[in-house]
């Protein structure tokens, strides 16, 4: 096909490695600007490896109105990077920036990679935030996004695979038994399945309750090579594999509204990592909704095509289920401030360091953060794991 | 390879303000590949994945509904119908399906289009083609079973084997 021949995979397992992961005013912050939260995550995470913001030379970073943060975010923690990268594939660009600072560690182009993110759309505008401009095939029609394009998703797989309303909803209801078990979730009290059905619908199929939350936020990560990492940290998070994968854009461009790229980057990541789904031992999606736990699902191989649906009754990815997911109670009810992603790393990565409290997965070795960004266009996949993985 | 006939009256501009135009004259125009026949949605400036050039044909107008919601709305502003349209040229575009309560479009419901205004702007919608039975359960439903595709969802999917086949027709 390709007058181009495919090069092999060198994604440097394990050498790299997460050494600070940090949250900040999760909820509401009324008063402090974006960049004031990510700052302040930043700074907590550089702290838990006895950093200070002096020491890093990679800056990884997208605010969500800023399209130079890159810049302003150095400049306002008095960093001097050699090397910024202000990738913007929506809510999941805080691991493709994982990606990329896994290769910029490699090669010596830093020493000290910060990941950030930050915002204050509950406080500052009260709705999500997006800059993206719908384009004018779809604007005609005045969907509502991007509930709407998650909404067609879910209509597509409720009408192919005989997925329900109460399934969805069992996404909804685990993720909230999450939240009761973190001091920081948003929304914590315990819901059920006839309460996110009872509730204001917004898009067929999905209501309020099948949507994520609109919160203030910052999260922030540290990593180094894995031999620093050690001196660094009781307990590093190594990065195992990292793949990113996109196909459209658009709702209406997508192929196959039931298949995510996640499948390839999914496979890619496992591939690097060396592991199958059945190891893993806590696995962070990127809820904006609750069609996406299930796609993600079936898609990164935690159960069949079609499946995900069943796969999620009964409680197996709440509390105390067989598969521990979106533990810190997920964009759905912990943490939603526009972009998420990077919030699925870093719960990964407390877990991994034991740091997880009531709601830690006792032993936990193995975890997988998935980000998703655009209408479920962009896909990214990271696996991390503890030093006995390596 | 055809060539299908080249339309007169080209309308000046890029591809959104050509297509527009053509929608104005009362035309539902979409775009086909020089190079591999394969029909183009949304308009572009060149074929998705090859480059190859794209002249503009006139679309059937009938399509199958392939995704459908309903845009909530406070009261007393009506609720609407948002849906993905899978036309029978093997493109899929977003639009909505009229004439009929919106919660009541089907997945695997014969549509055909209709251009409407919208003030001064014209836009491509959809009414139910088998008008004696607007809810889509008719012998033309694609889908009429319910749990059906399940093995070949990809290959059921128009616009998904053109976009893996590189749309050769």
């Amino acid at each position: 096909m390709s007058a181009v021949t495919a090069g092999q995979d060198l994604f440097p397992r394990g050498k790299t490695a997460v050494v600070g992961a940090a949250t900040h005013g999760i909820g509401e912050m009324p008063g402090f600007d974006s960049i004031d939260l990510a700052a302040q995550a930043a700074i907590k995470a550089l702290g838990q490896a006895g950093l200070t913001p002096s020491d890093v030379d990679g800056v990884f970073i997208g605010l969500p109105q800023d399209f130079l943060s890159g810049l302003s975010f150095s400049e306002y923690l008095g960093i001097r990077p050699r090397v910024t990268d202000n990738n913007r594939t929506g809510g999941s660009a805080f691991i493709t920036h994982m990606f990329w600072a896994a290769h910029a560690l490699m090669t010596g182009q830093c020493n000290v990679a910060l990941v950030a993110y930050g915002s204050n759309q509950r406080s500052g505008a009260g709705k999500l935030v997006s800059s993206q401009k719908i384009p004018f095939f779809e604007a005609a029609y005045k969907p509502l996004m991007p509930v709407s394009a998650y909404a067609l998703a879910a209509s597509r797989h409720m009408h192919q695979y005989g997925t329900t309303r109460e399934q969805l909803a069992e996404v909804a209801v685990a993720a909230r038994g999450w939240a009761g078990l973190n001091p920081e979730a948003f929304m914590r009290d315990p819901i059920t399945v006839q309460e996110v059905l009872a509730a204001r619908m917004v898009a067929d199929p999905l209501t309020v309750r099948d949507c994520c939350l609109v919160t203030d936020g910052a999260a922030a990560i540290v990593m180094t090579r894995a031999d620093q990492a050690r001196d660094l940290c009781a307990k590093p998070a190594y990065l195992l594999g990292a793949a990113a994968a996109t196909h459209h854009m658009n709702i209406s461009a997508m192929p196959d509204l039931t298949v995510t790229a996640a499948a390839e980057s999914g496979a890619r990541a496992f591939a690097q990592a060396g592991v199958k789904p059945a190891e893993i031992d806590v696995v962070e999606l990127y809820d904006a909704f609750t069609i996406n736990t299930i796609l993600f699902l079936e898609d990164l191989g935690f159960c069949p095509k079609g499946e995900g649906g069943r796969f999620v009754q009964g409680g197996r990815i709440a509390p105390g289920g067989a598969l521990p997911v979106n533990t810190n109670g997920g964009g759905l009810s912990c943490v939603h401030p526009g972009m998420y992603s990077l919030f699925c790393v870093v719960e990964a990565v407390q877990q991994l360091m034991g740091q997880a409290g009531a709601r830690q997965v006792p032993g936990a070795q193995l975890a997988l953060a998935h980000g998703n960004g655009g209408v479920l266009s962009s896909q990214v996949t990271a696996i991390l794991g503890t030093s006995e993985t390596l | 390879m055809t060539h299908p006939q080249e339309t007169p009256g080209l309308p000046q501009g890029g591809p959104e303000q050509q297509y527009l135009a053509y929608l104005a004259q009362g035309r539902f125009m979409i775009q086909k590949s020089v190079a591999t026949g394969a029909h183009v949605y949304y308009p572009r400036v060149a074929e998705p994945g090859t480059g190859a050039a794209l002249q503009w044909v006139a679309a059937s107008g009938l399509g199958t509904v392939y995704a459908t919601s309903v845009m909530r709305q406070r009261a007393p502003t009506p609720s609407y119908n948002v849906a993905l349209i899978d036309l029978d040229e093997g493109v899929r575009m977003m639009s909505r399906v009229e004439g009929v309560a919106p919660e009541a479009v089907r997945i695997g419901m014969r549509v055909k289009a209709r251009i409407a205004r919208e003030g001064e702007t014209p836009v491509v919608v959809f009414d139910p083609l088998d008008e004696v039975n607007p809810a889509g359960q008719g012998p033309s439903s694609e889908t009429a079973g319910g749990l059906v595709n399940t093995g070949a969802a990809a290959a059921a999917s128009p616009a998904a084997a053109t976009a893996r086949s590189g749309g050769r027709s």
